[in-house]
């Protein structure tokens, strides 16, 4: 369960502010996969952060009940100096998870082979993404909030995290933000649509994409 | 029921923070392990040189190293903390997007693992000592516990302060490290109080490292019961600086997580 309570986002710019969300509250449907589409710079990757936890509003409340994962995305969490297994089980460290097992498990779906033990900072974005993409599969949450990373990588790792979330199907949900209309499609039963310093739903992800295109166009 | 979870969470962190503190300090190279060791002798080795240079005896005890020692691991440990709290969360930006790591959890960890640092290379410095055939008969060890333990929570203040205003402007760390330097001299590290002017007395004594080093040294040699260090003084100004310092990390950690 997430609810907003008049949440105001807010980025102080240069010479401006860059309004994020205007006092939204809203309620993010449950145990739904919910895509969530904006044009670039509307704010998509803040608000899974907000999702997370791992950015604060500058006022309002967010109540958050579950399990969520840390924001899964391109840059986020890793640390670049440390090694993908050093990372990895400082990730285990604080999500109380096991070491060995998760290991293996990532070791196993990341096919970064001996990359595992370089530092982030020599990876490739579609390494980062595997690995971010392994180790929160390994590790069980009720939601996992996406940012781009399933876009990435062959056709077969594709499939593979398709598989993998299919498994999960029952017990967890996922929040995602893409570029990829494909995923989205693939993925979400609703769409959420930032625009406007706003939050809108559309039970219809069809639909809403439409609406996304002709904002974009 | 919600805060001893949230405590096991923190506890979770701090730990895993710490221990990779200390595998990027110490894991890579063995340079790490050196450093700790040779910083506080290269710092002794100096004084030992001058000293005999310009013919002068310590001024407690026989031997000058160890006068400087008990000097130097008291400054090293305030400057080690206060840097380590100063630089770490510029170091650790990218944990925060982990949404339980707090920058506070950062600190803790480098405040523990300095701190733990600094005592084990003391200890060696004492076995060594020992096995040098120095007689060391400590005075009293509450007596070296205690301005320890403030200096720990000074630094600490200090370094959460320096955080602070370092997170909005970023040159003020070039200029916390040219006031800081003067410090050095001004601490006692290779002086007692006995020793200063009377005109500048009033003034080098309101610096608590002063105190604290001072009131090291008293818990440590037999022979010396410094006049100028004030327990009360200087617990009133390290508690000041460490209730500054949180404040300005609730500041801090808020805008932090603003980005």
């Amino acid at each position: 369960m997430i609810e907003f309570q008049n949440v105001c986002k807010v980025y102080d710019t240069k010479n401006d502010k860059n309004i994020i969300l205007d006092n939204v509250s809203f309620k993010f449907p449950e145990k739904k996969n919910i895509g969530v589409l904006g044009v670039n710079g509307a704010g998509k990757s803040t608000l899974l952060r907000l999702v997370a936890g791992s950015e604060y509003p500058n006022s309002g409340k967010i109540i958050r009940k579950g399990k969520y994962s840390w924001p899964l995305g391109f840059t986020g969490s890793f640390h670049h100096n440390l090694t993908g297994i050093e990372n990895l089980r400082f990730a285990c460290r604080i999500y109380d998870a096991d070491i060995k097992y998760v290991t293996e498990y990532v070791k196993d779906f990341a096919e970064i082979g001996v990359y595992i033990d370089e530092p982030i900072k020599t990876y490739s974005s579609g390494m980062r993404s595997r690995l971010a993409f392994a180790l929160s599969m390994a590790i069980d949450f009720d939601v996992y909030l996406v940012d781009e990373i399933m876009g990435v990588g062959d056709k077969g790792f594709r499939a593979k995290c398709r598989n993998a979330f299919q498994e999960k199907r029952e017990c967890s949900s996922i929040i995602m933000v893409s570029h990829d209309m494909n995923t989205i499609r693939d993925y979400s039963d609703v769409a959420i649509v930032l625009t406007g310093e706003k939050l809108e739903i559309h039970e219809d992800v069809d639909q809403a994409i439409d609406l996304y295109n002709n904002f974009n166009s | 029921m919600e805060l001893l979870s949230a405590l096991k969470v923190q506890g979770r962190v701090i730990s895993a923070l710490t221990l990779r503190e200390t595998r990027s300090r110490y894991g890579n190279s063995k340079l790490g392990y050196f450093w700790a060791l040779f910083e506080p002798f290269a710092h002794v080795l100096v004084f030992i040189g001058i000293f005999t240079a310009l013919g002068r005896a310590p001024p407690i005890g026989e031997s000058t190293g160890l006068f400087i020692l008990t000097g130097i691991m008291p400054w090293l440990l305030y400057n080690n903390v206060v840097n380590g709290v100063m630089g770490g969360l510029q170091a650790n930006k990218a944990l925060l997007g982990y949404p339980q790591v707090m920058p506070m959890d950062i600190s803790i960890s480098r405040v523990l693992l300095e701190s733990a640092t600094l005592l084990v290379v003391m200890l060696i410095f004492i076995v060594i000592a020992m096995y040098l055939g120095l007689s060391i008969r400590i005075d009293s060890f509450l007596g070296m516990i205690m301005p320890m333990g403030l200096l720990i929570i000074f630094a600490m203040g200090v370094g959460l302060i320096n955080a602070a205003i370092i997170e909005r402007y970023p040159s003020y760390r070039s200029i916390y490290s040219a006031l800081s330097r003067p410090l050095y001299f001004i601490s006692g590290v290779f002086f007692t109080a006995d020793f200063l002017a009377p005109e500048i007395y009033d003034y080098v004594s309101i610096n608590p490292l002063l105190h604290l080093i001072e009131w090291f040294r008293t818990g440590f040699y037999t022979s010396f019961n410094s006049d100028l260090y004030d327990p009360k003084y200087a617990i009133e100004v390290c508690v000041s600086f460490f209730a500054v310092g949180l404040l300005a990390e609730r500041f801090n950690n808020k805008k932090a997580r603003q980005i």
